[in-house]
């Protein structure tokens, strides 16, 4: 029997080993971010970007991704119109995240930017596991360690965030040996002039309310509260600025959510959201359509943040449509 | 403190670390009871105060049991550790429920006004813990145990840290004879109580390893297929829910023997054994059969302490079929405070009774020849498997809707493949490793004690072994792991 010295070394070694065929694999000068093709994408759409028509650019995240741009093009081209409307929305995107690729859409310079902002770009999440956790009101030692760990990061110039991206990265690796490219499922459906954001079958379906009540439980974390100080908030002015300075005319709608959304949210959040809109408006000059709060009990629904695709929610679709005419004129 | 989480590990090695270098035996129990303390704090801050409780409420009552030699007071004793113990657990548990039931029936009778809801915190572990200061009382008021001589020494028992929030549940009379063995076995105060010994050490190492594989490659890789199919099934094809239940079935299991593997190896480091909780269960051919090899530290709880009080099997058919349901409900309301736990705690009494029934009507069903043959066993595995894991539709799926129509499409199959197809190709990954843990599940099966076997290996094939489990462990890390299914219990 091997002594605990040599037991000891092995677990140390076959750990470190491990970890080191890891490293090599995610490549700390290497932004994960590129090599999960994510601004790759991005680039490739910019770079190549060519429309001989006047251009209409819908951007924010998912929620806006549901919004058919197809049909609000429809409806703006007429003898005297011809414009291509784009829908640039994409999973998960935030003001501080659009801020990085804005320059793009400067470069492009299109004639309006139709841009929708909602109650989670400037609200913190609690995971609901966490939530089963008792309030500290003893010194919290998770915290402490946690810090010191951040520390420890910092002094040895490494970010250990890179490695929360090892699962998709091996599973992107696995597929591009055997060659799989799966990056459409089957079941999504294809439409045009809307590059980034996956619109699947089943986004197409309505809810009813006991449904989205069951879908707002299965989320892995909730809305924990919304405030003024968001980096967010300084983001979105940022980029009202820039597109200003360029002289891209721009609308800012808040996007509507659900009642069984709204109602988890509270008085004093709805009031912060309220202000930060306002606050938003005042300091850019830009006037904020408030949609969030417009369609919420209507059976539009296919979950609680995201209408439903398709000709359900054509009242989406029209009010949006009316407001990007109102500008045009 | 989640054991895959990086606090857990350093807090283990910090733990190894002191235990190996203190010398004086005193220092070594007290410093294991304090880091104990420790981890369940760092978890549940201000909710060890119940833990204290529920340690001293039974040190002293079973003391008192122990002395006293009049039957009335030693069963007003009993009374008290279990009114102690299981007023904790319901209240905490239950109370909320009962509000919500009771609201539900007063909506029923126009009652004008609701109970409000507590909103009570769950104290992790507490499940575990009462059940095993419940079991200590009990043995020593049946004359089976001799109560801890120190307070300290039953404060490790009912604390340590290894088994504290998600089991194994261990009796008093397994725990105790090691810690006194120990000591019998130093000779005197100076030599250390625990010692880590090289084939424990090996071992206990082995079996963290596979239980860090279960639950971080295998539970927390299916678990976005089975979520992404209950998390709303209303709608979904037969196949689609089939595919969904079976790795249910896998998830569950990873997450949960995953965990027991890890406790039992960190226990097994410090010198301790900790009873077998899982045996391959999903080769089980009877229900009763699943049950001895499925959360066996449970199961054999409820038979000592429930079943066997009931009157077990030895009054009427029907008094036996009745105490079968009785404790799986029980069993199931164990899991949690909700309906579907009920439904799949009163699935699994079922099971239970209408297999003894069958022993009982056809006695000689189980000596026939085709039970004997290979295929005779097949057949009793995978009739047994289907029933659990129909089973466990009911213990993942929440609400009544959705598990009447996920039984609904798991029993009467509807034949669609189109949305399953396309669910298939969604969830690859977690497909390849639902065929890939049958296949170790088999070998496993085939080749008896493979953890053992593997720590039993030569150094350099050991070695080999750890590099690929924790290649794929972090290969395969999603930065956002599942907590641990039973911890909520």
């Amino acid at each position: 029997m091997a002594s605990t010295v040599i037991i000891s070394i092995t677990v140390i070694s076959a750990f470190l080993l491990s970890i080191f065929l890891l490293s090599l694999f995610i490549n700390p000068v290497t932004n994960p971010v590129d090599i999960l093709n994510l601004d790759r994408e991005e680039n490739e759409f910019y770079s190549i970007f060519n429309n001989t028509n006047k251009s209409i650019f819908l951007i924010g995240s998912s929620q806006i991704g549901r919004l058919n741009q197809t049909y609000i093009q429809e409806g703006i081209n007429t003898d005297k119109n011809n414009y291509t409307v784009f829908n640039l929305a994409d999973n998960s995107d935030t003001p501080k995240k659009r801020l990085n690729s804005i320059s793009h859409i400067v470069k492009i310079k299109p004639d309006l930017v139709i841009y929708g902002i909602g109650h989670i770009d400037f609200a913190d999440f609690i995971m609901k596991s966490d939530l089963s956790k008792p309030e500290t009101i003893l010194p919290d030692p998770a915290i402490h360690l946690h810090k010191n760990i951040e520390k420890f990061e910092k002094i040895i110039n490494m970010n250990f965030e890179r490695w929360n991206y090892a699962k998709s990265l091996t599973i992107n690796l696995i597929k591009n040996t055997i060659g799989i490219d799966d990056t459409k499922g089957t079941e999504d459906l294809t439409r045009e002039n809307s590059p980034f954001y996956n619109l699947r079958n089943s986004h197409t379906i309505v809810l009813d309310e006991l449904s989205l009540k069951r879908s707002l439980e299965s989320n892995k974390s909730q809305l924990e509260k919304i405030y003024l100080e968001h980096e967010n908030v300084a983001a979105i002015k940022e980029i009202i600025k820039i597109l200003q300075t360029n002289e891209i005319p721009t609308i800012i709608i808040s996007i509507p959510v659900s009642d069984v959304m709204l109602n988890t949210i509270s008085k004093v959040d709805q009031k912060n959201f309220e202000d930060i809109l306002k606050e938003i408006s005042q300091d850019t000059d830009v006037e904020i359509i408030h949609l969030h709060d417009k369609f919420r009990n209507m059976s539009i629904w296919n979950d609680p943040t995201h209408i439903a695709y398709g000709s359900k929610s054509t009242v989406v679709n029209d009010r949006v449509l009316s407001i990007i005419l109102e500008n045009l004129e | 403190m989640l054991f895959t989480t990086i606090d857990f590990i350093i807090f283990f090695i910090m733990v190894l670390g002191i235990v190996f270098a203190i010398r004086y035996r005193k220092f070594q129990h007290i410093f294991l009871l304090i880091a104990s303390y420790f981890f369940f704090y760092y978890s549940s801050n201000y909710l060890i105060t119940l833990l204290i409780m529920s340690t001293i409420l039974d040190f002293y009552v079973g003391k008192a049991i122990w002395s006293s030699k009049n039957i009335t007071k030693k069963k007003i004793l009993l009374s008290i550790s279990l009114a102690g113990n299981l007023g904790l657990l319901g209240f905490f548990k239950y109370a909320d429920f009962a509000i919500d039931q009771f609201n539900i029936l007063g909506r029923y009778i126009d009652l004008s006004s609701e109970l409000p809801s507590l909103d009570l915190i769950l104290p992790i572990g507490i499940s575990f813990y009462t059940f095993q200061t419940i079991s200590y009382t009990v043995d020593i008021y049946r004359g089976k145990l001799e109560p801890s001589k120190s307070l300290r020494e039953f404060a490790l028992f009912v604390a340590f840290f290894p088994q504290l929030v998600a089991g194994p549940i261990v009796r008093a009379s397994t725990f105790l004879p090691q810690l006194r063995e120990k000591i019998s076995n130093s000779a005197g105060n100076r030599l250390r109580l625990i010692t880590i010994e090289n084939k424990n050490l090996k071992f206990g190492i082995t079996l963290m390893a596979f239980g860090f594989l279960k639950k971080m490659f295998f539970a927390d890789n299916i678990a976005p297929m089975v979520n992404m199919a209950f998390d709303n099934p209303i709608g979904l094809e037969s196949f689609t829910i089939i595919l969904a239940t079976i790795g249910f079935g896998i998830q569950i299991y990873g997450d949960f023997s995953g965990y027991s593997d890890i406790a039992i190896g960190a226990a097994l480091i410090l010198g301790f054994k900790l009873p077998l909780n899982f045996n391959k269960p999903y080769f089980a051919i009877s229900p009763s059969d699943f049950w001895k090899r499925w959360h066996i530290s449970l199961s054999s709880w409820l038979r000592d302490y429930l079943y066997i009080p009931l009157g077990g099997n030895r009054k009427s058919s029907a008094q036996t079929y009745c105490n079968l349901f009785a404790v799986m409900i029980l069993g199931g309301l164990w899991h949690g405070a909700a309906v579907n736990f009920i439904i799949w705690g009163t699935l699994h009494g079922l099971y239970l009774a209408i297999h003894k029934m069958l022993l009982r009507i056809f006695p000689k069903i189980s000596q026939s020849f085709f039970f004997k043959t290979k295929i005779g066993k097949i057949f009793s595995v995978l009739v047994t498997q289907y029933f659990v894991f129909l089973a466990w539709i009911p213990f993942r799926v929440h609400d009544i809707e959705g598990i009447v129509y996920s039984m609904n499409k798991f029993i009467l199959l509807d034949f669609a493949t189109s949305e399953t197809i396309e669910f298939m190709a969604i969830n690859k990954f977690p497909l390849l490793l639902i065929f890939l843990f049958f296949v170790l599940n088999f070998l496993s099966y085939r080749n008896g004690n493979l953890q053992k076997k593997i720590s039993e290996s030569r150094i350099l094939f050991w070695f080999l072994f750890l590099v690929g489990v924790f290649s794929l462990i972090v290969f395969f890390y999603d930065g956002n792991p599942d907590n641990f299914i039973y911890f909520q219990f």
